[in-house]
Order: C-alpha cells, then sequence, then structure tokens
C-alpha cells in the first residue's frame, strides 16, 4: 500500500493534520494502534479551549495556543460539533496569590490573549456566584468542546475527502529505502510512504526511536478527573481554575462545565511509570472531591457518576529544564521527509488546528506539491441526535424514521437511529467505545447498566457480530465470553 | 390514541400495573399507562427465583409469573397501555412529552400523573471505587437481565460486592449457570438482605460470604483481572495495611438502588442526592397532580409491597379527581412510608452461635425463623428442621432455557418437584442443557405455558415447566 503521506496516531493531532491535507491532492493513510481515533489523551482531557495566558511567551506553544484558538469557533461549526464560550476564572484564595495573577495577565497579554481582566470579590460572585475566592483572573474568550466527538469529527472530514484510516494498526517498525519509508504495522502489513507524520502522543519518542535514535523521552504524567451528573449542574456556567501549582506539571484541579451540561472535576498531576496506567487512586480522588468542594462547596448537591484517568505526554529532553518543555514539530536532519511531534501537552488540544496547518505549509509543502482538491470539503453534517431536537423537529423526525421514537439510552435519551449511525460511522470503528464517544449512551448516572444490553443485541441482531467479539475497545475487552454449553 | 387523559401512569412494573388496576375499580377510567419496555412488567421479567406474589396472591411465584398475573388483572381491567413509550418530560403543568416507535412523539396532557419509574442500581462508580476500568465489571441487575433475558456468558470466576437480596440470589444463580462463585463481600459488619437468602442461596452452596470486606481497587486492562479488597473496622473505616488480592474474570456489585427520578427534573422536582423526592401524607409531591410510588419514591424490600402502595396512590388520586376539597382535607406534610429498617442483628456471631447451638435459619418463609430439634415457631419450621439434619437439602429450582436450538433467547423455567442442591450445584449446566434440548414447543412454534417435560438430574427425572 503506498500513499504520499503516512500519519502515525489517531489523537487530535494526527486527525487535525490527516483534515488538512485531506483538503490537497495528496494520498494519505492515518495508522492508529487502537480500534478508533481519539482513544487516547484526546478522549480523556478537560476539553479546554484555552485563551492562551498560562504559556511562556514566545513559545510554540503560545504561538499555536493563540492561532488554534481563534479558529475554533469557526472549524467547531464547520465540522457540526458543539463550542461552548464558557469563560473562565482562575481564582486567588486571597491577596498572597494575586501576584500570580497579575503574572498571568502580563503574560496573557504579551501573548496576544484577548478578553483577560482580574476582578475581585462581588464580581467573581456575579460571574459564578458559588465560588470561593477573593480575587480572579476574568477570560471572556475560554471556551470548552467535546474533545473526542471534535477528533472524529475532523477524521471524519479527512475520510470523506479520501484519507484513509487503519485501525488496530500499531507500529512496529520504520525503514527507509531510497526516497521511500516502509512502515510494518503489528498486523504483519506494511505502508509505503514519501513522508510519514508522527504524531503518536504519549508513544512518539518510541516511533521516532524506530528509525533514529535521539534524546527526547516522554514522561507519562497521569490526571484523574472525576463527571458529576447534569442533574443539578446547571448552577455553574463558567470554568473555575485555582492559581496552578508551581511544580508546572500542570494547572490545578479545576472545575469545568463541559458542553453536555455535565461537570468535571481535574485533572491531578502525577508522573507514572506505564503510559497506559489509567488506573484511578483513592488519595487522588479524595484530593479532588476536597480541592473542588473548597472552590464550589454547592458541588456537593450534585452527584458523582463517574472517575477516570487521562494521561499527559510530558517531554523530557536531556540536559533540559524540568518543568518546561516546548512542543517539538520537526524534520529530522539525517531522515528528510519523517517529522514528529513530540510533547504536544496542553494546549495542545487547542493548538491541534494551527498546528496542522503549521505541518501542512512548513513542512510538508516543500516536498509535496499541495494542489487543493477540487472535491473537498471542511464541513460536515453532524448526526441528529434527539436530545437537540424541538418538539416540532422530532415529530417529524420520529415520522420520518420510528427508530428516532425508539429509546436505547434513558440517561442521555440516545434513541435507536443515533445508535444505528454510530455502528455504521464511516471510520469503520466497531466497539462500545466508539459508540459511547459518539452517541454518549453508556455515559450518563446509570453508567451502562440499562443501555448495554440493548445496544449488544443491536450490534447481534442487526450487525450480526458474535457476543464475545463485542468488545469496548481493544481485543481483550469483550463484555460477554463464548457460550460453551 | 387520546392526548388528555385523567392520569397517566409512568412505569408498568408492580407499583404502575396495580395502581391501574385500582384506578379502574375506583372508576376512573380515563387512565393511560406507559412503559418503556416492549412488555409489561419491569424488573420482574428478569427476577426468575421465586418468592414473590405471597401477599398479593397467596401463592410462591417467580418474577414472571407474578408479572403475568398482574398483566392479566391490568388486561381484564381494560386500562388503555403504551408500551415502548419513553416519558422524555413531565411538566410542572402535568404536560408529557413521549416517544414510542408506534405513536412517533406525542403531547399527552393529564390531569393526574403516577410516577411509578422503580429504581436503577449504584455502580462501582457511585462507590468511588479505584483501578482501572476494565470490561467484565457488572451491576448485579445489569447481569441478571445479560444472563435471564439475553441469554451471555459472562466469565467464569465471580466475586460479588455486597450482601443485599439481589447480591445473594445472582450468587445462586450464577452457582446454578456453572459459575465458579469466589464470595460475597460484604463492607457491614452484618447481613443486608434476608437470612433466609444467605442460607438458601449462599450456605447451599458453600459460597463463601466476608463481612466487613470492601473491594478497594479494581485491577485488569481488557477485561477485569481481578480486585483488591479491604477489611473495614465497625465503623466501616478500612484498617490500614489489610489489603488482599482476588484473582476473578467477572465482578458484581450488588450496593443498593437509586430511585429512578430523572423526569421529574423537567417538573422543577430535583432531588439532592441520596435523598428521596418529598411527597404529602398522600403521595403527591411539591408539583400539583404528581404523584407518586413503588422504588420510584422509595426502595421496597418486596413487589407486593410496591404493588401495594400503588393501590394506595390510586386511592388518592381518584379522590383527588372527584373532588379538590375532600382530597386536601386529609392532606399532611408526614411521610407516608416508613424507611425500610436496618437490621444489624445478623452478623458473624450471630451466625457462629446459632451453629454453635445447633439451631437452623428456617427457609420456608421469608421470616427466617431459628429452628431445633426442641423448638420451632410453626409445624412447618419444624418439617425443614427434620429434613434439613439429614444434610441435604431439597430445593426447587429456576433456570433458563433456550427458545429454540441455537437461539439465545431464554425461557425461564422452573422445577415441579425438589431437587437436591448438591446435584443443582454438580448438575447445573445439564439442567439447562437438557431443558434447552427438551423444551417443548405449541404448533406455533412459541413454547408452551402449561407444557411439562422432565429432565435428568443426577440420573433423577425432575419435571419442569415454563415460568412466565
Amino acid at each position: 500500500m503506498s500513499y504520499d503521506i503516512l500519519i502515525i496516531g489517531g489523537g487530535v493531532i494526527g486527525c487535525a493534520i490527516a483534515k488538512e491535507l485531506s483538503l490537497y491532492s495528496v494520498k494519505v493513510a492515518l495508522l492508529e494502534k487502537e480500534g478508533d481515533v481519539a482513544e487516547g489523551t484526546s478522549k480523556a482531557n478537560s476539553g479546554v479551549v484555552h485563551a492562551g495566558f498560562n504559556v511562556k511567551t514566545g513559545s510554540l506553544k503560545a504561538r499555536f495556543n493563540i492561532e488554534g484558538a481563534a479558529r475554533f469557533p469557526s472549524i467547531c461549526e464547520e465540522l457540526g460539533v458543539p463550542y461552548r464560550l464558557t469563560k473562565k476564572l482562575v481564582v486567588a484564595k486571597d491577596r498572597s496569590e494575586l501576584p500570580y495573577l497579575e503574572k498571568l495577565l502580563e503574560q496573557g497579554k504579551k501573548n496576544g490573549s484577548q478578553g483577560l481582566s482580574i476582578i475581585a470579590g462581588e464580581a467573581i460572585r456575579s460571574v459564578e456566584p458559588d465560588v470561593r475566592g477573593e480575587f480572579a483572573l476574568y477570560s471572556e474568550k475560554t471556551a470548552v468542546i467535546a474533545p473526542a466527538e471534535f477528533t472524529i469529527a475532523l477524521a471524519e472530514v479527512a475520510h470523506a475527502n479520501g484519507a484513509e484510516f487503519h485501525f488496530n494498526a500499531e507500529v512496529t517498525a520504520i525503514r527507509r529505502i531510497g526516497q521511500l519509508y516502509e512502515v510494518s504495522t503489528a498486523d504483519g502489513l506494511v505502508y509505503s510512504a514519501t513522508m510519514v507524520i508522527n504524531a503518536a502522543g504519549l508513544y512518539s519518542d518510541k516511533v521516532l526511536s524506530l528509525i533514529e535514535s535521539h534524546d527526547r523521552s516522554i514522561h507519562p504524567c497521569r490526571g484523574e478527573y472525576f463527571v458529576l451528573d447534569r442533574v443539578n449542574a446547571n448552577f455553574m456556567k463558567t470554568a473555575v481554575y485555582p492559581v496552578p501549582p508551581a511544580d508546572g506539571r500542570g494547572l490545578g484541579i479545576h472545575i469545568t462545565p463541559t458542553t453536555e451540561g455535565n461537570i468535571i472535576i481535574g485533572p491531578s498531576a502525577e508522573y507514572i511509570n506505564e503510559r497506559d496506567d489509567l488506573a484511578t487512586t483513592k488519595p487522588v480522588m479524595e484530593t479532588l472531591k476536597r480541592e473542588a468542594l473548597e472552590l464550589m462547596p454547592k458541588l456537593k448537591d450534585v452527584a458523582f457518576i463517574r472517575s477516570y484517568a487521562g494521561i499527559r505526554a510530558k517531554l523530557f529532553v536531556a540536559g533540559g529544564s524540568s518543568n518546561f518543555e516546548d512542543f517539538v514539530i520537526e524534520e529530522s536532519r539525517i531522515n528528510p521527509g519523517f517529522v514528529s511531534l513530540i510533547g504536544i501537552e496542553s494546549p495542545g488540544l487547542t493548538s491541534a488546528p494551527a498546528i496542522a496547518a503549521h505541518v501542512a505549509r512548513e513542512f510538508v509543502a516543500p516536498r509535496l506539491p499541495l494542489i487543493p482538491n477540487p472535491k473537498a470539503a471542511a464541513t460536515r453534517r453532524a448526526a441528529p441526535r434527539i436530545a437537540d431536537m424541538s418538539p416540532d423537529e422530532l415529530a417529524r423526525a420520529c415520522e420520518a424514521n420510528p427508530e428516532f421514537a425508539e429509546i436505547v439510552c434513558r440517561c442521555n435519551h440516545i434513541s435507536k437511529a443515533e445508535l444505528r449511525a454510530a455502528i455504521d460511522n464511516p471510520l469503520g470503528a466497531r466497539t462500545l467505545s466508539a459508540i459511547k464517544k459518539r452517541t454518549r449512551a453508556m455515559m450518563g448516572r446509570c453508567q451502562s447498566g440499562f443501555c448495554l444490553p440493548k445496544i449488544m443485541e443491536t450490534m447481534l441482531e442487526d450487525y450480526g457480530m458474535s457476543p464475545e467479539s463485542v468488545v469496548f475497545n481493544a481485543p481483550g475487552s469483550n463484555v460477554v465470553v463464548k457460550y460453551e454449553a | 390514541m387520546k392526548h388528555d387523559y385523567d392520569c397517566v401512569i409512568v412505569g408498568g412494573g408492580p407499583a404502575g400495573m396495580a395502581a391501574a388496576i385500582a384506578m379502574k375499580r375506583l372508576g376512573v377510567a380515563d387512565v393511560l399507562l406507559l412503559d418503556r419496555n416492549p412488555r409489561l412488567g419491569g424488573i420482574l421479567n428478569q427476577c426468575i427465583h421465586p418468592g414473590f406474589g405471597l401477599s398479593r396472591y397467596d401463592r410462591d411465584l417467580t418474577g414472571p409469573e407474578y408479572a403475568r398475573a398482574l398483566e392479566s388483572e391490568f388486561a381484564a381491567s381494560g386500562v388503555e397501555c403504551l408500551l415502548g413509550a419513553m416519558v422524555l418530560e413531565i411538566s410542572e403543568s402535568r404536560m408529557l412529552k413521549v416517544i414510542a416507535p408506534s405513536e412517533g412523539f406525542a403531547e399527552i396532557s393529564a390531569r393526574s400523573v403516577i410516577v411509578a419509574t422503580g429504581c436503577r442500581e449504584r455502580t462501582r462508580e457511585n462507590l468511588e471505587i479505584a483501578g482501572s476500568r476494565p470490561t467484565g465489571v457488572f451491576t448485579a441487575g445489569q447481569a441478571q437481565n445479560l444472563i435471564n433475558l439475553k441469554g451471555y456468558r459472562l466469565g467464569q470466576r465471580v466475586i460479588i460486592q455486597g450482601s443485599g437480596d439481589i447480591g445473594l440470589i445472582m450468587a445462586r444463580r450464577l452457582t446454578i449457570e456453572g459459575y465458579q462463585v469466589v464470595g460475597v463481600f460484604e463492607r457491614l459488619p452484618y447481613l443486608s438482605g434476608l437470612v433466609r437468602n444467605k442460607v438458601q442461596c449462599l450456605d447451599h452452596f458453600d459460597i463463601p460470604l466476608r463481612f466487613g470486606t470492601q473491594i478497594s481497587e479494581i485491577v485488569g486492562k481488557g477485561r477485569v483481572e481481578g480486585v483488591f479488597a479491604e477489611k473495614m473496622d465497625d465503623e466501616q473505616r478500612p484498617i490500614a495495611g489489610i489489603r488482599e488480592f482476588f484473582p476473578c474474570d467477572t465482578v458484581l456489585f450488588s450496593v443498593g438502588l437509586i430511585p429512578e427520578v430523572d423526569i421529574l427534573k423537567s417538573a422543577g422536582l430535583v432531588p439532592h442526592p441520596g435523598r428521596p423526592i418529598a411527597v404529602n401524607s398522600r403521595f403527591e409531591t411539591g408539583a400539583a397532580g404528581i404523584f407518586m410510588c413503588g422504588n420510584a419514591l422509595h426502595i421496597h424490600d418486596l413487589a407486593d409491597n410496591a404493588a401495594k402502595e400503588g393501590e394506595s396512590v390510586a386511592h388518592h388520586v381518584a379522590q383527588y379527581l372527584r373532588s379538590r376539597e375532600e382530597y386536601a382535607a386529609f392532606v399532611t406534610q408526614s411521610k407516608p412510608y416508613r424507611p425500610l429498617p436496618v437490621n444489624a442483628r445478623f452478623n458473624a456471631s450471630f451466625f457462629a452461635a446459632l451453629e454453635e447451638s445447633g439451631q437452623k435459619v428456617c427457609i420456608v418463609c421469608p421470616k427466617g425463623c431459628a429452628v431445633s430439634a426442641k423448638a420451632a415457631p410453626c409445624p412447618r419450621g419444624a418439617a425443614y428442621f427434620a429434613e434439613s439434619e439429614k444434610g441435604r437439602y431439597q430445593t426447587m429450582t429456576t433456570t433458563t432455557g433456550a427458545i429454540q436450538e441455537g437461539s439465545r433467547t431464554r425461557l425461564p423455567i422452573k422445577s415441579l418437584e425438589t431437587v437436591e442442591v448438591g446435584n443443582l450445584a454438580l448438575k447445573k449446566k445439564a439442567i439447562a442443557l437438557a431443558a434447552e434440548e427438551r423444551l417443548p414447543r405449541s404448533p406455533r412454534g412459541s413454547p408452551s405455558s402449561e407444557a411439562q417435560f422432565s429432565v435428568k438430574v443426577a440420573g433423577m427425572d425432575v419435571r419442569f415447566s415454563i415460568c412466565d
């Protein structure tokens, strides 16, 4: 299988690059080791579109953050995914923390971040009545998106424009033969291309090691979260952050309203040994709760329905400073046409659209002619959801297709028609996780208690799957086993 | 279907059906019952074990049998019913937004509403249990659905957290289906469910019960590989340093039920987590004309009691519809129900003392009396003791049979004669298998509920019949 460009990694960065390149007449394939896009860090983060005041002036992080954030409202509209301008408060408990806010304000202004001001006392309460704290940096440009949905939408646009997506395709070897790269995957297939773009996130250092030695290493830094129910959660409208801890690991445990009306609390920041250790831990769970309740006592009225963890790809460079490394986006000096993106942690999601444009312009264009593809479209129509419909729309939808009137998920009001659209997704990902990310079924307060039997039944009856072949994501994550009489 | 009714009942489980039947008897004819499932009965349909209906029908029925009995009373009442119907919203002025495949989207206005939407299960996440999130972790009722209604096999080696009745019943059910139940863990120092269920579901099948034990961490990347459990002190705080690993491929949580009241949010009624929706002495909520009963209001120990509550609510609603003045004259703010009592008596020392004194817990009825050779409160208890002294417990059993050969769709079946428990555990697969092969069919191809058929259990013919 031969391509112009191979992208390794189906996170938000890989998918944003695939979408960007799919607008041109180049042949692109994306290789992903999991069964779907958005299976790693891209599905387990705060989903915040940052305004750009947290990042060091002059860095790539600052540049792509500011550029990326500016593109988000229009991109989300094109992709048919939610964008919620929540705004944000960074709260100082008392006067002693005020200098941090002033520093952030100054840094933000230097970076070109708009809509920032420091407010105090009642002005804070008029933005978010329940917040405790004396001073706050108020950012009127901070927004939230649904990160997995956003990543999927990017991939679907790329796919519609002709980019190929290969799942369960873990890259095991890369060879350069003359002007071509040969990339082998765990399933025994070999792909060849003129260019390789390494967007493997947590594994980007390992992918680079497959072709050359280098001094960069990814240190996984786990962040645990709590998800709160939507019921009773609508008192909160603004993302609320504490003053960040000085160790540079993260932005502190914050409270973020999601696009769906839930609230998430987190993330913690803890260096761990394994890059796939997504376990949550009791002490951290207790810390999250305590710190969040200190910031906003009213959270005690909202039910905690789930916890989960995501992992930051923290970059370490031999001899570098320990707590700030910039994004690395560069072409190999010894392997021309091999581009790596390493250490794309926060604000990676916000930066993704700008990074994708940068990669196309700076690295791809000099090697391959980027002629606009006349058939390509940048827009996508999202699958209809009954939860978003007005009564009239719902009545019409149910009349046209009675499966819109058949409920599958009672917590989030997901219909059978939506379930089918998710199972029939254009990327061909057929796992429970793929359904969960696309429909939000199994994400509600019952945590799949009621919908799982119905979802499985649909996968078996209408799609001919065997019970034991229904997996959550990876092989081995089967829900039931083979019946042996 | 009309678009306005005197009363709309949401939920066709025992409480909702009993309320509908009573409404008709009380002369309220303009009633609509909505249920989101394709058939009535709610969770009863998946509860294939016996123990239902002792007070309403004076018989020991399985869950599906109890559902069918209520369903035929309901059918005779002539109350209108819409199945597959999901209520999306109820407004404060009792306008319901409903979808159903047969009707599409409908707005229905009601002079009164009875919310009988039942409950959901507390999950592993509600307990905030640490660890990874592998597959193979279920709530007990979800597992019951997957096994009894869908015919799936969940795994092999099971740990159950929670000694409530559902956990105990699932321990037995899984053993009969050929799973190895490693143990039932209970966080508290005493039993949560009925003593009778501990005896007939755990003791008779040699399933260990550990008090003061709580899963603290779940381990596994794809499927669950095991759990760490902590020992708790008498105040239910973990005792530092006592942590044990139990390998397993399946974990069930039976750790409590939460009233399912989400549709009341649109009527302006939002419960505080862990607290029920407030009602007045006549089961009316803070939204005028919206009433509640059954597990949606508070958790009941027996389906019979939920049904009884449905009947009482029907009385109040009938009066509400007849004369608002008469109704209002007897309203107080006092709670019309009492929460289930906590019985801390059945702890480890209770069971040790029982064994030491040579007494046994009688399992003939839900009372769970202690019986011995010298003393038994009733003749049936005395007979039970005499029989159990032989060391061979005889019991009726229920399991499922495939509706057609090769089909996963199951029907519940029950034995018409007693089977020795030891044989049940050893020959569990044979029962299920033989039943599948020999399930009789009516000429139309569907199994007949009257038909009896016999299955060889340890060389003996045991008669079975469909119990749905």
